[in-house]
């Protein structure tokens, strides 16, 4: 009994060792995006297997582009308060809500143009395999909704 | 009854018990007899206390006895162990590997940064 015993918890122990084992080595790559600073460039660089040069110049195309990105992220969220706080007020169209909705569909296209125009940059910076690649999976992620109203 | 040593009537009796002598033979094969109901008697308490468990773990130790299906017991949970782990590593994997793409996204569209979205 004693041996069918120690062979049975024998067996338990080296299959949740071989598990853990293997779940680590998975985990691994990932663990290291997920633990980097810019978790999100690390895993850019990842994915589309940019080198050490490669990746420089991406993420310097990346720091240079945020400042107009947080810009208008204020802007959108102003307009975004102005329609909200006029629409609140009124339970018809008035020539002000239209003047709002065409500054935020105005200020839309500023942003997308300013997206393509970086995401062109960037995938230039990119191996041709890897830059057609990033480009056809980062304009599908954000231009999706084509002319629909903005995502909340 | 019990025999005084100085009793002169008791003499006899004395005499005739220091000379009794037991001539018999015991029964052919008597310690094996005697053996072979001591482990009958055993067996059925054994018996008597058998549980599913002690059934399992008796064939269990039938099983066990080669060393060939220990060694197939123990090569079925490593692929198990090795299958499942890789498995549920990848699913974690691709649900990190998501986040992350959305967290790139959040950062370069204004639209879907929560910056945007003020209460």
């Amino acid at each position: 009994m004693k041996r069918t015993l120690l062979i049975l918890l024998g067996g338990l122990i080296l299959g949740g060792a071989t598990f853990c084992a293997f779940y680590a080595a998975e985990q691994r790559a990932t663990h290291a995006l997920n633990t980097d600073g810019q978790p999100e460039l690390a895993w850019l660089k990842h994915e589309f297997r940019l080198s050490d040069a490669e990746f420089e110049r991406v993420s310097g195309l990346h720091e240079a582009y945020l400042p107009h990105c947080m810009e208008m992220c204020e802007l959108i969220a102003d307009k975004r308060a102005e329609l909200d706080r006029l629409l609140g007020q009124s339970d018809r169209m008035t020539v002000e809500i239209e003047r709002v909705m065409e500054e935020s569909a105005g200020l839309r296209l500023r942003c997308q143009k300013m997206m393509l125009q970086h995401f062109y940059e960037v995938s230039q910076a990119m191996p041709p395999e890897q830059g057609k690649r990033y480009l056809e999976w980062v304009t599908d992620r954000t231009f999706e909704t084509g002319f629909d109203m903005p995502p909340r | 009854m019990k025999i005084q040593p100085d009793d002169p009537e008791e003499q006899p009796l004395r005499t005739l018990l220091q000379d009794w002598r037991v001539e018999a033979e015991p029964a052919p094969r008597f310690k094996q007899e005697v053996w072979r109901r001591i482990d009958a008697a055993e067996s059925a308490q054994e018996q008597a206390q058998v549980t599913p468990g002690r059934l399992f773990i008796g064939w269990l130790d039938t099983i066990f006895a080669s060393w060939r299906p220990a060694v197939a017991y123990v090569a079925v949970l490593l692929l198990l162990g090795g299958g499942l782990g890789l498995m549920t590593g990848r699913v974690q994997t691709d649900a990190t590997q998501r986040q992350l793409a959305n967290l790139y996204v959040q950062s370069v569209d204004p639209y879907q940064n929560p910056a945007s979205d003020r209460p």
